[in-house]
């Protein structure tokens, strides 16, 4: 547990500085926040044409309200946790790398929901957004992190012992 | 070590979302009682807060205080025609409010995970409720105290200027990083481990630990 720990913290503070390196933000970090946008918005449009993205802000084209998509919110940090807690684990590189993969996966539709439930909460009332944005979806997040994670570790306790039957035999 | 993964795959298959779905149910009264208590939940962390930077910085931060939620950062400077100036010359104090509940929400977020373990496992193999919860917020105090020392850094810096900056010895991108890295990463991520570290031999975690390790 303790070397976990030790990798897990490592990598991680390693990769949030990289995050925070001004050509990386700029290069990665900004240019996949906009993408983001652009995808909520095309996830959006079916069931309201009236929205529009543009960089980083999504806005509504009928009464203005825009929300723009900053660091925190983009699910860059959330990944980063997974990351490090995947490569803190042993484990084949095969398997660190589904697990990222999916992870990913799971972390940026997590993170489409609250940019998209944010953006028509702040709508209706901006006391319940702050809220929400500031309070709950971080915590919401952390848990689908978590919940992913521990889908991996079944998912390795499984093979490891199917791999251990076959030796077996 | 089992030999035959079905049986037992079957019996922790619902566990986990039986966890999650604990976590939900406990994140509502926790997320609650927090809304309720917050500023006497941030109460310490501010206190602690206070000591350090009005001993680290006494020429800079006259003291930081707890207002409701709320806590002030108030300095010995002012403004004046645009000029940062001492408050005496300017005739007013600059002070910076910081909504506490950006860090203190991690409190709530750990006490869901800490009682949902309990009540998943009946704490068997684990502290007593109130105890281990206890030890966990202790855990969880000093990295709030860190990250609002980190808010008041960058709320200074980005006030105060090069009059803070060249007094304080700190960079600038330190701050930064010490910023992001205690508002964004720390609050939801610190109440995560704390619980991980203390459920270490919880039936849930021994469970998903144990075999992976074999």
């Amino acid at each position: 547990m303790a070397r976990f720990v030790g990798i897990f913290l490592l990598v991680l503070l390693v990769l949030f500085g990289l995050e925070m390196l001004e050509p990386v933000h700029i290069r990665v970090v900004e240019p996949f926040t906009g993408f983001i946008a652009t995808l909520s918005v095309l996830l959006i449009t079916p069931f309201d044409d009236s929205v529009i993205a543009y960089g980083r802000v999504i806005r509504d084209g009928v009464n203005g309200f825009a929300v723009s998509i900053e660091s925190g919110c983009n699910g860059v940090e959330a990944t980063i946790v997974l990351i490090a807690a995947v490569l803190a684990f042993p484990a084949t590189w095969r398997q660190r790398l589904m697990a990222i993969g999916w992870g990913f996966l799971a972390i940026q539709i997590a993170n489409l929901l609250r940019i998209i439930s944010l953006f028509y909460l702040g709508q209706w009332n901006l006391e319940v957004f702050t809220w929400i944005h500031l309070y709950l979806w971080p915590v919401l997040i952390m848990l689908d992190v978590l919940v992913v994670f521990i889908i991996y570790l079944r998912y390795l306790s499984g093979h490891a012992e199917a791999l251990e039957i076959t030796a077996a035999a | 070590m089992s030999t035959d993964p079905t049986p037992e795959a079957s019996t922790e298959s619902p566990s986990l979302y039986y966890f999650v779905g604990l976590v939900f149910l406990w994140l509502i009264p926790c997320f609650v009682v927090w809304v309720s208590l917050s500023s006497l939940l941030a109460a310490p962390a501010v206190w602690v807060a206070d000591l350090i930077l009005t001993s680290a910085l006494p020429d800079i931060i006259e003291s930081f205080t707890l207002a409701g939620p709320q806590a002030l950062l108030a300095t010995h400077f002012g403004e004046l025609d645009g000029e940062i100036v001492s408050a005496q010359v300017a005739g007013y104090r600059l002070a910076y409010p910081l909504n506490t509940r950006i860090l203190t929400y991690s409190i709530p977020f750990y006490a869901a995970l800490h009682f949902a373990t309990q009540t998943s496992s009946g704490s068997s193999g684990n502290e007593g409720n109130f105890t281990g919860f206890g030890k966990g917020l202790l855990l969880l105090y000093p990295l709030l105290v860190l990250g609002l020392i980190s808010v008041c850094l960058k709320n200074l810096m980005l006030g105060l200027g090069p009059v803070f900056i060249d007094s304080a010895s700190i960079g600038a991108s330190v701050i930064g990083l010490m910023f992001q890295l205690n508002t964004l990463m720390v609050p939801p991520l610190a109440p995560i481990l704390v619980w991980a570290w203390q459920s270490r031999d919880s039936a849930l975690l021994q469970q998903l630990l144990a075999k992976t390790k074999g």
